[in-house]
């Protein structure tokens, strides 16, 4: 049989007919399951028409954010058991394709992690803050020498520059702050691969605001796809540390969230940073390292798009956004 | 002839004119817009500057690729380092060695090779080989060559790298240079062989000085086209290059190629002209240098 | 290889340098050989051994709309990979046949035709990146009112650019390989050049054009950085219909063509992309099925040269 399917003059053998069939049968399967669930599809769509009324369309196209994809597929899953009819669709793309695909409509609902300036930059773009979390800055600290450290902006920004070369920095705590040193253990220091939001607000914050990438400072530092990529970056390098948002931190084995002082004020991120990052989203406290989960639609929403938004406004969402690492804007708005 | 039988002949001509003006103006428009998008970049950086300038900057708006084009280069040569004496000895052995019945079994496993999406040697490379590579092959080769900087083991937690990503990418071309290289083989005259064999040469002084010499113009198209390949090539990079903007000196190290750059970024940035029109950039100069390759593999290949 | 005349050792001498070397080198082309085969083997099976304790039916037939999060069921990925295969093929074919049929049997060797056979030669070398950008900024963001934005629509013409001088370049191939003889015996009876083209030339080229359309779809099916870029993801089956929508053109929708759709190469992707929600068996058991598909298309190619060589 073997000698039949690698051999170039074969014929059908047994084994390559079975490979067909399958594959004719996975096919086969999948459109008659296509076939009779838009059927399905058809009749609820008739049924549940009256839930939102008044939109030609029952269906949604969430883009954008890779941040937010998650969220937004939980969200939809969620949205769809409680509506059937409805169709939400979510996919990625980047926060730039989220905008864009918002801007010229041909996304629902466009997703980004980062600030949008809906005032200067892109007036015909509504603005929904849906949720939000804080980055924090992690070590896996193996030789030990960092416990009790508190960073300051300066401090990073030394960091990540003599990281510039190699990708590496000695770090020491001298007064209680961690600081870069040459002579000290060599930590490797790591960034996002993918641009994101959350390493802009990282890189606005050690630059003071001059820069919106890490790469402007530290172009040599190697990055993870995605905050779980950098967490999983930093659990696997013994001495190494990199910034996340603070949900996928809190409570990872093998990681140590850094307190962080700006301004005079010290936050006690490690401890107590449910309570910070939350109440800074709320405004009463000031941690510098908080970033929104933005929705945008294209001037007013539709009713089945602020059906959607409402439903991930909603107090019985909050879940999905800690389940994914986030806070629900319910929480803080 | 008639005037009906005159149409007759006319139409199909201009059918198929019509077909290939059509590829023309697509083939156009593609180059015209990627061009298009990516003048601002230009026409602000300068193209020398951005092609050889190694600072990228958003905030500032200084674009310059020269790390880029250096960390493509570096991989794309590495890969032709592994892949070209592998799959040049795969294809001696399948055109001078092999009996018949062992050729017709190998060939066809060699061109499955071929069909297997680069995404999954992605993965393939990312799950299974990135940890083999971190624990035992850069292990071994910087405590063995490690006093070559060429081969420090700059970031010992990670596999990933220049050489990671190399390897992939050679199993990549490799059954795209073995099979052109075979076929060139093949191509050779058996009177040249026979005239060799008859002056006392053995198998492998022929194959040196008489089959090499005569199918080499083939063989280096076949290897031009394997680094168009090594060179375009976006997941599979991406994943195993690493991101870090920086130009590795060691094999082991990590860095960025010109395509992983724009799939990393123009998500993010698609909406910001500035950006955008940079990556186009990178894009276009990408285009480019995979112009001269063609007009090289062209000029070996000889076709009209 | 019609002769075997020299194993090294056939000349019957004794141990000399010449021969010795010649040991070693024909040596290092079986160690070579072996070690591509070797490669093959080990890939494959690891990726099949990664793929098995997700590769249920459950898995196969379930698309991931019915699963909760990402990941758990491929469906709606494997009825979109060929979806997306088929049309794309679909679109290039005329163009790419046709252009080769003009290049070969009505053009003038001249400067012009020089240069659009290095142009297509150029185009067969692009970088998929390359044309995934061209794909996200020109068919889904400058004529997404026609396409859909991210759809079916934009990835297959995106692909379709991107196969067409493959298939371009196969059929040229076979074209050449028509014996000269046959045609001018054709001409000879009196046909014109139209009727030689089709009753002639182009039934004895038919199945090399075949094997080039039916590569290129597998080759279709297994791109990523373009489909990534223009086509989207979908989590849901494709569906057959067509709905208002007062974005589009016509103010309607047409399914599934203007609908976003889900293909494989982006499910192993999501492997990579979110690792705490997609496990990498997940990722290898999508990619298990991915070759299993190009595989077929290669099988299948396969039996029509083998066909060919028949009749």
């Amino acid at each position: 049989m073997f000698k039949k399917i690698f051999n170039d003059e074969a014929g059908v053998s047994p084994i390559v007919a079975t490979l067909v069939l399958v594959v004719v049968a996975i096919a086969g399967a999948a459109a008659v399951g296509t076939i009779l669930g838009s059927f399905s599809g058809d009749v609820s769509e008739q049924a549940s028409a009256g839930d939102a009324a008044g939109s030609a369309s029952m269906e949604l196209v969430i883009a954008g954010s890779s941040t937010v994809q998650p969220v937004s597929e939980l969200l939809a899953e969620a949205y769809m058991d409680k509506n059937p009819g409805v169709k939400v669709t979510v996919q990625g793309g980047g926060s730039g394709a989220g905008i864009t695909g918002a801007k010229m409509g041909y996304v629902d609902i466009g997703a980004a992690s980062k600030d949008v300036d809906t005032v200067n930059d892109y007036p015909e773009l509504q603005k929904f803050t849906i949720g939000g979390s804080g980055v924090v800055v992690i070590v896996n600290d193996n030789s030990g020498g960092l416990t009790g450290a508190v960073v300051t902006a300066a401090n990073l920004s030394d960091i990540y520059t003599a990281a510039n070369g190699d990708g590496t920095a000695g770090l020491t705590v001298t007064g209680g702050y961690l600081t870069e040193s040459a002579a000290a253990t060599n930590y490797t220091i790591f960034d996002r691969a993918d641009k994101s939001g959350t390493e802009e607000t990282f890189a606005k914050f050690i630059t003071g605001g001059a820069e919106k990438s890490i790469d402007a400072i530290a172009s040599g530092v190697d990055g993870g796809e995605g905050n779980q990529g950098v967490l999983e970056k930093v659990q696997d390098t013994p001495d190494s540390l990199g910034f996340v948002d603070y949900g996928f931190a809190d409570g990872a084995s093998g990681v140590t969230i850094l307190n962080l002082e700006h301004d005079g004020t010290s936050y006690d991120v490690n401890g107590d940073g449910d309570t910070i990052i939350l109440e800074t989203l709320q405004g009463t406290q000031d941690y510098p390292l908080k970033r929104p989960l933005n929705y945008l639609t294209n001037g007013n929403p539709s009713s089945l798009q602020k059906s959607f938004i409402d439903f991930a406004l909603s107090p019985g969402s909050k879940d999905i956004y800690h389940e994914t690492g986030y806070y629900a804007a319910v929480e803080f708005m | 002839m008639t005037d009906y039988s005159k149409i007759q002949l006319k139409l199909p001509h201009l059918f198929f004119f019509t077909c290939a003006s059509a590829t023309a103006l697509i083939a156009l428009f593609f180059v015209g817009f990627l061009v298009y998008t990516a003048l601002p970049v230009f026409q602000s950086q300068g193209i020398i500057n951005f092609i050889t300038g190694t600072e990228w900057n958003y905030s500032k708006e200084v674009y310059g690729i020269g790390t880029f084009i250096y960390g493509t280069a570096l991989v794309t040569i590495v890969t032709l380092f592994i892949a070209v004496p592998l799959s040049l000895f795969t294809a001696i052995f399948l055109a001078e060695y092999a009996s018949e019945n062992v050729a017709r079994k190998v060939r066809p496993m060699i061109e499955l090779l071929v069909g297997i999406p680069s995404v999954i040697y992605g993965i393939f490379g990312l799950y299974v080989l990135e940890n083999i590579y971190q624990d035992y092959v850069n292990h071994f080769l910087s405590s063995t060559l490690g006093f070559l900087p060429l081969f420090e083991n700059v970031n010992p937690n990670t596999g990933s790298g220049v050489l990671l990503a190399s390897t992939v990418l050679s199993i990549m071309i490799l059954p795209t240079v073995t099979a052109i290289s075979e076929d060139s083989l093949r191509s050779v005259s058996r009177h040249y062989r026979e005239a060799s064999f008859a002056m006392g040469a053995t198998h492998w002084e022929t194959i040196r000085r008489v089959v090499l010499p005569v199918a080499s113009k083939g063989i280096l198209a076949a290897i031009t086209l394997g680094t168009m390949r090594a060179m375009g090539e976006t997941m599979a990079i991406v994943m195993l290059l690493g991101t870090s903007q920086r130009m590795p000196s060691s094999l082991l190290e990590t860095g960025y190629a010109m395509t992983s750059k724009i799939l990393t970024d123009i998500g993010f940035y698609v909406a910001d002209e500035g950006p955008r029109s940079a990556l186009f950039g990178i894009a276009v100069v990408l285009f480019a240098i995979e112009m001269v390759f063609v007009g090289i593999a062209r000029s070996l290949g000889g076709r009209k | 290889m019609s002769f075997k005349l020299t194993e090294c050792m056939m000349s019957k001498k004794k141990f000399n340098s010449r021969n010795v070397t010649c040991m070693i080198f024909e040596g290092i082309s079986y160690v070579a050989a072996t070690i591509t085969v070797l490669i093959l083997i080990l890939i494959i099976g690891k990726i099949a051994i990664e793929a098995i304790p997700s590769l249920t039916p459950y898995f196969l037939l379930t698309p991931e709309s019915k699963t909760k999060g990402f990941g758990g069921g491929i469906a709606n990925a494997v009825v979109g990979t060929f979806l997306i295969a088929t049309i794309s093929t679909m679109l290039a074919t005329p163009f790419a046949v046709g252009t080769a049929i003009y290049l070969k049997k009505y053009s003038k060797d001249g400067f012009l035709v020089r240069s659009f056979s290095f142009m297509i030669d150029v185009l067969a070398g692009t970088p998929s990146i390359v044309l995934g950008i061209f794909g996200l900024m020109f068919l889904v963001f400058y004529t997404g009112f026609f396409t859909g934005g991210f759809s079916l629509m934009t990835g297959s013409i995106a692909l379709s650019i991107l196969i067409l001088p493959v298939i371009e370049r196969a059929a040229e191939e076979a074209l050449d390989t028509v014996p000269s003889d046959i045609e001018e015996a054709s001409y000879a009876l009196g046909a014109n050049k139209w009727e030689t083209i089709s009753k002639v030339t182009i039934p004895y080229a038919l199945s090399g054009i075949i094997t080039g359309i039916i590569l290129s779809a597998g080759r279709a099916a297994g791109e990523s950085a373009v489909v990534i870029l223009t086509a989207g993801y979908s989590q849901f089956l494709p569906e057959f219909k067509v709905a208002s929508s007062e974005k589009l053109v016509f103010g309607i929708k047409v399914y599934p063509f203007q609908d976003l759709v889900g293909t494989l190469p982006i499910n192993i992707y999501h492997a990579y992309q979110f690792p705490n929600l997609v496990s990498p068996s997940e990722g290898f058991a999508a990619a298990f099925v991915l070759i299993v598909i190009v595989m077929v298309i290669n099988v299948v190619t396969r039996l029509i040269v083998w066909r060919h060589r028949i009749g």
